[in-house]
């Protein structure tokens, strides 16, 4: 005979699941209440990269320049927020690849039950001096080729909204 | 000697040092000053306060974790599902009986057997599928296969550590 587990305690309990994900994800299929509590813990730290390196100013049209005019900007404010991470030799598009910050924004995952659980977002910033042209190979993957540069900066405003 | 009240109106006695392990047994009793006053524990039963002392009197004398514990440190252990082999022998109950213990912990706060306690449900949960927890734990899935396919969709964005 079975008794139910009082949900006031899986908060508790997940504690000491949060270094194993897989089993986190189990009990986030469980039923509703242990979906909500496992989503604090799943999401807790998540990194995106969103590059932004100086684009090729001949092959990026004015109203993209404008764009990066306003990321360039705006990011500094929010650098003193998030933790930044840059590399300076090693590119990390590449590994990095299917976690970028508009693949995030606009596979329709970026529900309240992943913003609301964010305690702590990591930018991903690719700074590789590899001379590849930034829209070919893995920096294409990078932010500005990206007509919308606004997903990345909706996204840090969500999440910054419900935060801070 | 401390006098404890169960919920059962059952009457307890503890050495002060035993039952001072429990944090909001120690803070009742600086409250009162030095008196013969039972202590009312409405929230526990006979049957779980007799284990939680025998826990209490086996761990007697260890240093009881600082109040505000280095945030690192905390984490370490967080993640550490090891128990010791008296603390396994103890906590090999039925479940009724754990869950009862782990809220008693928590009421009572007692740090230590709090952890051992969510440790010992976290192993059990460890590498069994979503439908294995239910049915260890007799919970009912209550989501639409469109709420648990969009589940699965945002795990993925989940983090491996």
């Amino acid at each position: 005979m079975s008794t139910n587990l009082p949900s006031e305690l899986l908060n508790l309990i997940f504690k000491f699941l949060s270094d194993t994900p897989a089993a986190l994800k189990a009990c986030s299929l469980v039923s509703r209440t242990w979906h909500a509590a496992a989503a604090m813990f799943l999401f807790s730290s998540l990194s995106f990269l969103c590059s932004i390196d100086q684009p090729n100013p001949d092959l990026v049209h004015s109203k993209l320049k404008r764009q990066f005019g306003l990321a360039y900007g705006i990011l500094p404010v929010y650098w003193k927020i998030f933790s930044l991470h840059e590399t300076d030799t090693h590119c990390i598009c590449n590994r990095y690849k299917d976690r970028t910050a508009q693949a995030f924004y606009y596979s329709g995952a970026s529900s309240t039950h992943i913003t609301c659980s964010v305690a702590e977002l990591t930018l991903k910033f690719c700074r590789s001096s590899s001379s590849e042209a930034v829209y070919r190979g893995p920096h294409s993957l990078q932010l500005y080729p990206d007509a919308n540069i606004s997903s990345l900066l909706r996204l840090v405003d969500e999440l910054s909204f419900t935060h801070l | 000697m401390v006098t404890l009240v169960t919920s059962d109106n059952e009457k307890f006695t503890a050495d002060k040092e035993v039952a001072e392990r429990s944090v909001l047994i120690k803070n009742m009793l600086e409250d009162v000053g030095e008196s013969d006053q039972p202590i009312p524990l409405p929230n526990v039963s006979s049957s779980v306060l007799k284990k939680v002392l025998e826990y209490c009197e086996h761990h007697r004398g260890e240093p009881l974790p600082a109040a505000d514990a280095d945030t690192t440190q905390d984490d370490t252990r967080k993640r550490t599902t090891d128990i010791s082999e008296w603390d396994q022998k103890f906590i090999t109950v039925d479940q009724e009986m754990l869950f009862e213990i782990i809220l008693a912990a928590n009421y009572l706060d007692i740090k230590s057997l709090l952890d051992v306690g969510c440790k010992t449900v976290a192993n059990m949960i460890k590498g069994k599928t979503p439908e294995e927890i239910r049915k260890l734990f007799n919970i009912v899935n209550d989501f639409t296969p469109e709420e648990e396919a969009q589940i699965k969709k945002e795990n993925e964005w989940a983090e491996d550590r």
